[in-house]
């Protein structure tokens, strides 16, 4: 499943996937995977992503 | 024995330069979680060529009644069967590079070319002068598949960014 609100919530902030895989220092490839729902995050990893974003879990990994 | 450490010298090389280029410009060298994980599954896919290959090899010389190749040739064979696997998906689900690698691992990519060049120069001068049979027996060269080796690697990784770069141009 796609996950429309982690890529929306880096656009808002105008990150390129790569920028922000330097920022969490993951390669762009395992955003891309994450964005496209063909990864899950270990929970380590989604709190960088919401740290980095300025987001909660529950805003970026809470299926609706 | 002398092809033998023809072969390592290069690697042995390979692995100096790429350690002095992590040094000076301190590429963090550690793959991220799905890295990890892909690399897990490449190395289950080299495993698993290995062991193939080896049943196929043996299946050979029951049917033949006989050895096919020469010993170090069958190891040399089996390890760049292997190897070829764990690069291939290594670097198709993009776990080749460290997570933080970015454009800094293309001159090593050069690297690799020209030596594998240099190897493969060498394996087909050994074979053109020495033939690719010994005693009735298969005996490639191990500077061939050194090579051989090291092409799969640029042309696997070649092909692999222009995925990636198609799909970072549909990303912008």
């Amino acid at each position: 499943m796609k996950n429309l609100k982690m890529k929306s919530a880096r656009a808002a902030l105008d990150l390129s996937q790569q920028q922000l895989a330097d920022m969490i220092g993951v390669s762009r490839q395992t955003i891309n995977a994450i964005e496209k729902g063909d990864y899950n995050p270990t929970i380590k990893l989604c709190l960088d992503i919401c740290n980095a974003l300025g987001k909660t879990l529950d805003e970026l990994f809470w299926p609706e | 024995m002398t092809d033998y450490l023809i072969s390592i010298v290069p690697i042995a090389l390979i692995i100096a330069v790429i350690l002095i280029i992590n040094r000076k410009i301190k590429i963090n060298s550690s793959y991220d979680e799905r890295q990890l994980i892909a690399r897990s599954a490449a190395y289950k896919c080299a495993f698993a060529a290995l062991s193939i290959y080896f049943v196929f090899s043996e299946l050979a010389v029951i049917f033949l009644e006989r050895e096919w190749c020469t010993p170090e040739c069958n190891i040399g064979i089996g390890v760049f069967l292997s190897l070829c696997a764990f690069i291939s998906v290594a670097i198709a689900k993009d776990a080749y590079t460290p997570a933080t690698a970015g454009s800094k691992g293309k001159s090593g990519l050069i690297i690799v070319l020209l030596i594998g060049a240099l190897q493969l120069y060498l394996g087909i001068f050994d074979i053109v002068k020495f033939g690719v049979m010994k005693d009735g027996l298969l005996n490639l060269p191990v500077t061939l598949c050194v090579g051989m080796l090291m092409v799969v690697v640029v042309l696997t990784q070649l092909i692999k960014s222009a995925f990636n770069s198609k799909a970072e141009k549909d990303e912008d």
